[in-house]
């Protein structure tokens, strides 16, 4: 059995490399564009109308607020699947013809936007009041009371969450394959469907799966611990 | 000359009036104290002149502007009314320097170099100089307190509003931030201070406000309303004070 490892790695190295490099990119890529998305959405969700805004911004607020939470409903309510056969499948049927990949990364980036909005949301909560007084009080308008003080508070409290969400990723985009995306997952399965070797694939793809999110979870650390964040580790909700 | 004129000020809020129509000029230099029970609008009334509440009615004229109908001008309006608070604030990403010089970088526009200098004057001001690299976290609520009030001073504030400075301080340390606001009492700038600190009050005040349920009970000069209160309410206010 051992020597069946053997013949898997020195046969197939590069399938499972190039593997590797499709799980990393669907990973790395989603949690950057989640988090991009997540930013302005969150930002979104702790809007609260002021008594001096006028009719407009308030109505806008209101509605990006609600448009906001719609979003994150339905995108934690739904399995990652299903999002990306929904996509994939719904955009070649109104004619946009896109790969497999990029219906891939959209999926993962909407998804880990909808987890990441209300983790910078509770995050930007989670910093005291008396912070965005104090700033006011100086003089400082919303944005840069924000900018300066709240919001990198915020995100140091929200360092854990979305290195967590990194490492989600690198796991759960597993399921992609199932829109014909060769990632380390479909690479695996490919092997199997030459060798038959099928615990011995699995068993190998498993390694590599943990040593993938034991390295990231490890330099994530070493990231909060560089940026003094406080050192949460979380464990896994999936 | 009034610097601050409050018009027929009410809050509420849920229905239970916090402020009831309240009226208070307040000259350019005056040192002002407000006592009175614990919720009797006092902080509330404070944090109205520097609008982090916003009144039901009433105007309030700073400078000869009244700033509810300036809403455009809040941010200009809110750099010239200094506020310390009861929790110190201090923005908690930045060491004692950086709290000191964002405001006059970021708002005024003063350069970097120039704010540090006045920073550090400030900071000398209040015993803090040497602890302008010290993080937020690493300081007591006293020497976080004087970092606070030279914060506000690098402003450069014509008004600068004390929301019970030392009400959240151990014992030992509420005599060190007062000195610091007496120290402040010679420049020229006009202070409201919310206080329990009746003693100290009664030192450094040109006037002395006493408010309860949401009204300017008695207005008068230290020695009026400590030494000879009128109002039953003041009366039966400072007879508990002095009793404990």
């Amino acid at each position: 059995m051992f020597d069946n490892f053997i013949t898997i790695i020195t046969d197939f190295y590069t399938l499972l490399l190039q593997g590797v490099g499709i799980t990393l990119l669907l990973a790395v890529s989603g949690t950057i564009i989640g988090f991009i998305i997540s930013l302005v959405f969150g930002m979104i969700r702790v809007q609260s109308i002021n008594p001096y805004d006028n009719y407009f911004v308030q109505v806008l607020k209101t509605d990006l607020n609600n448009f906001v939470k719609i979003y994150v409903t339905i995108f934690r309510g739904t399995p990652m699947i299903l999002q990306a056969l929904i996509f994939y499948y719904g955009f070649l049927f109104i004619g946009l013809d896109w790969s497999a990949l990029s219906a891939g990364i959209f999926t993962v980036s909407l998804n880990t936007g909808a987890y990441l909005t209300e983790v910078i949301r509770s995050g930007i909560n989670s910093v005291e009041a008396g912070q965005m007084d104090a700033a006011r009080s100086l003089g400082m308008s919303y944005p840069k009371a924000m900018f300066y003080v709240v919001f990198p508070q915020a995100l140091k409290n929200s360092m854990g969450a979305i290195g967590n969400e990194l490492i989600i990723n690198i796991k759960d985009t597993a399921v992609l394959s199932t829109i014909g995306i060769i990632d380390l997952f479909s690479a695996t399965e490919t092997i199997i469907g030459t060798t038959y070797l099928h615990l011995e694939a699995y068993t190998i793809g498993a390694i590599i799966y943990l040593f993938l999110t034991f390295t990231s979870s490890k330099l994530l650390m070493a990231l909060e611990k560089k940026l003094g964040a406080n050192v949460v580790e979380i464990t896994s909700s999936n | 000359m009034n610097i601050l004129e409050i018009k027929n000020l009410s809050i509420s809020f849920d229905n239970t009036t916090i402020i009831d129509d309240i009226s208070l000029n307040v000259k350019k230099g005056e040192i002002i104290s407000i006592i009175g029970p614990s919720g009797s609008g006092k902080s509330t009334l404070l944090k109205c002149i520097n609008l982090l509440n916003i009144p039901d009615t009433g105007e309030i004229i700073f400078n000869g502007t009244n700033i509810l109908t300036s809403f455009n001008k809040v941010n200009q309006i809110r750099s010239k009314i200094g506020m310390v608070f009861q929790s110190f604030n201090l923005f908690n990403n930045m060491n004692v320097l950086k709290n000191c010089i964002i405001g006059p970088t970021k708002i005024l526009k003063i350069k970097k170099s120039e704010a540090e200098l006045e920073a550090l004057r400030l900071l000398d001001l209040v015993g803090m100089k040497e602890f302008k690299n010290a993080k937020v976290a690493t300081l007591s609520g006293g020497q976080r307190q004087r970092v606070a009030i030279a914060r506000c001073l690098a402003m450069k504030p014509d008004i600068i509003l004390f929301d019970e400075p030392t009400s959240a301080l151990d014992p030992e340390m509420v005599g060190e931030v007062l000195d610091v606001i007496k120290k402040l009492t010679n420049d020229g700038i006009t202070l409201i201070i919310v206080t329990h600190e009746m003693a100290f009050a009664k030192e450094i005040s040109d006037r002395v406000i006493f408010m309860s349920d949401g009204k300017i009970v008695e207005d008068g000069t230290p020695s009026e309303i400590f030494d000879n209160p009128k109002n039953e309410r003041t009366k039966s206010f400072l007879q508990r004070f002095n009793n404990h």
